[in-house]
């Protein structure tokens, strides 16, 4: 990690929704930091934390929600920031483009409405100037026929063409930072590919920072030049993309990575799984998360949780007592 | 101009409903002025004579020798007023109400939603009752006692809709771009509303009308020798078994507005859904 400060910077970032009986604990002391113009992948299981971790960020998460830790953006806190001066971060420092673009976009508005609102909740553009705007962010995100698109309503068009939208509304704004989650799952594969290399192009050509977050790692290990593991609302393991995929040193990480189906494979082989199943949202961790699951766990690990530390081989950091020693998946 | 048949694509009823409503309400304008009688003159020869019998009573004549066509239609006038009316303001209190509890949420809405509580609990006539007191037995009292209560439920259907609207994701999305909260509401919330709201408006010219002849039957709405829908039935009813059509006259007009209301409602609902265009 440089010891510039980034365009994101998260401490200890903690989600938890606190219940009658016991609360849930979503994000579990979480420390982040994502460069000017880098692309960074935040993967993990259903339920691992991801999204919350994300909509946290923008201080999206819902009124019940107890958010502790730092977010700073460009180096200004962003929790406990007020409504308004939050309303003016998101849209035009941060851009949100979210899983399913069928029901993302207002079904009874234009897409140009919904392009220029945008563009006009934030800057001083005219409504001309704004939709002129539009039309050429329609077209850079390859939109065909941006002209008559503007005009259509959400319904008209194929999924992949609103995910290209909603990416247009995104970034409408001129925003440093691009959260994005899971912005392929709802689309199929082919319509993926094609999304995931407009994120590339549009982060070497426009220098937004993207967040992406993701179940797939094979999308981040294709888009993402930093990679973040995270499992029971913690991270597990952090550090460049190819070398954590390549040589993982959290248990986890190689798990995830085991698990990925593969085309090489024999037809008949059974599709590799980790055995049992992430902790219960309420439950009570001492130790490690993944300890009850790892083939590696020592008593250590069940009673002392392991911290994130930097100095995993290849760049990084991570939270084992016992990391894989630059070995393969075991 | 445009072609009526382009109004309410695949609707043919909504499209006769509407015809069929503006020609009884163009006959409750123009239609007293064809016949010879007025609405509150006596025709001491004729009393409650048949329809279709001498003297032009083409409707008939009530137990005090009225016409009833010209009374009926004076009644659909002043009854439709009321109800469109009332239900305008109910319309407008009502949704902006509803819209802002179930949008804000929380400690907002529920204290939005008490205080429409407190006003379904308070007691109806001794309300109304009240209000005449206070403010005299004029049409102007009677259109605050049914605004008093029309806009109620109306706020109740608008903070069930908003609430639901405020999860839904195109609404995150639109937070999460830092789009103006009232431009949320007024652009993303409300056309959503349109249908549920127009529906149930449709649904409340009716409640109205009813509310008002309930009241004039009480004594406390429209008062003799003035007409209302409501106060003609309310006669007819009691005159029922020897002179059925004093009760079916007016009754008709009523269920032709009704049904035509509830029609045109379902045509404008998915008129302004974009998924069904």
């Amino acid at each position: 990690m440089s010891a510039e400060p980034g365009l994101l910077e998260i401490r200890g970032l903690a989600v938890r929704f606190p219940g009658d009986r016991h609360s849930v604990t979503a994000v579990d002391g979480v420390d982040l930091s994502l460069g000017r113009g880098r692309r960074l992948g935040l993967v993990g299981e259903s339920g691992a934390g991801k999204t919350q971790l994300a909509l946290a960020i923008p201080g999206l998460l819902p009124g019940a929600a107890v958010v502790g830790g730092s977010v700073r953006l460009d180096g200004e806190e962003l929790l406990g920031a007020s409504a308004s001066r939050l309303r003016s971060v998101r849209g035009a420092r941060i851009g949100f483009v979210f899983q399913d673009p069928q029901t993302a976009l207002t079904p009874h508005l234009t897409v140009g409405t919904q392009l220029v609102e945008t563009a006009r909740a934030h800057g001083k553009l005219g409504r001309r100037a704004a939709r002129a705007a539009a039309r050429q962010l329609l077209e850079r995100v390859q939109v065909p026929d941006p002209a008559t698109r503007l005009n259509q309503y959400p319904h008209e068009l194929s999924g992949g063409l609103r995910q290209r939208v909603l990416i247009a509304i995104a970034l409408i704004a001129g925003p440093q930072l691009l959260i994005a989650d899971e912005p392929t799952t709802a689309l199929d594969v082919t319509v993926e590919a094609g999304i995931l290399a407009l994120f590339r192009e549009l982060n070497a050509e426009l220098g937004t920072a993207l967040l992406l977050v993701s179940h797939d790692l094979a999308v981040v290990a294709d888009l993402c030049e930093d990679i973040a593991v995270m499992y029971a609302g913690r991270l597990l393991e952090q550090g460049p993309a190819a070398a954590v995929l390549e040589v993982p040193a959290h248990p986890y990480t190689a798990a995830l990575a085991g698990a990925s189906p593969r085309l090489d494979a024999p037809a008949e082989a059974p599709l590799a799984a980790i055995a049992g199943g992430p902790p219960a949202p309420g439950a009570v961790l001492t130790g490690c998360a993944f300890a009850p699951r790892c083939p590696r766990a020592a008593p250590r690990c069940v009673v002392e949780a392991p911290l994130l530390r930097s100095g995993r081989p290849g760049g990084g950091a991570v939270a084992c007592h016992y990391p894989l020693a630059g070995a393969g998946p075991p | 101009m445009i072609g009526i048949r382009r109004w309410f694509p695949g609707h043919p009823a909504a499209r006769t409903s509407l015809c069929l409503l503006a020609a009884i309400a163009l006959l409750a304008v123009a239609g007293p002025k064809l016949s010879p009688w007025r609405f509150d003159d006596l025709d001491w020869a004729r009393i409650a004579s048949a329809p279709g019998g001498e003297g032009q009573h083409w409707f008939g004549t009530d137990r005090l020798g009225r016409d009833l066509f010209v009374r009926t239609l004076e009644g659909v006038r002043v009854s439709l007023a009321i109800g469109l009316l009332a239900t305008l303001v109910s319309l407008l209190i009502g949704v902006t109400w509803g819209a802002i509890a179930g949008f804000a949420g929380g400690r907002v809405e529920a204290l939005m939603m008490r205080i429409v509580d407190v006003f379904y609990s308070l007691p109806y006539v001794f309300f109304v009752i009240l209000l005449t007191v206070t403010l005299g037995r004029t049409p102007s009292t009677l259109f605050v006692a049914i605004g008093a209560v029309g806009w109620l439920t109306m706020a109740r259907v608008v903070r069930i809709q908003a609430e639901s609207l405020r999860h839904r994701e195109f609404i995150a999305a639109a937070i999460a771009l830092g789009v103006p909260t009232w431009r949320i509401l007024v652009r993303h919330i409300l056309p959503n509303l349109a249908g549920a709201v127009l529906v149930y408006a449709t649904l409340t010219v009716p409640g109205m009308i009813l509310i008002e002849s309930f009241l004039s039957f009480l004594g406390l709405g429209v008062q003799e020798p003035a007409a209302s829908l409501g106060n003609l039935m309310a006669q007819g009813a009691a005159e029922m078994e020897a002179a059925p059509w004093m009760l079916l006259v007016p009754c008709s007009f009523l269920v032709a507005i009704v049904l035509a209301l509830g029609f045109v409602g379902d045509g404008l609902r998915d008129l302004l859904d974009p998924r069904e265009r």
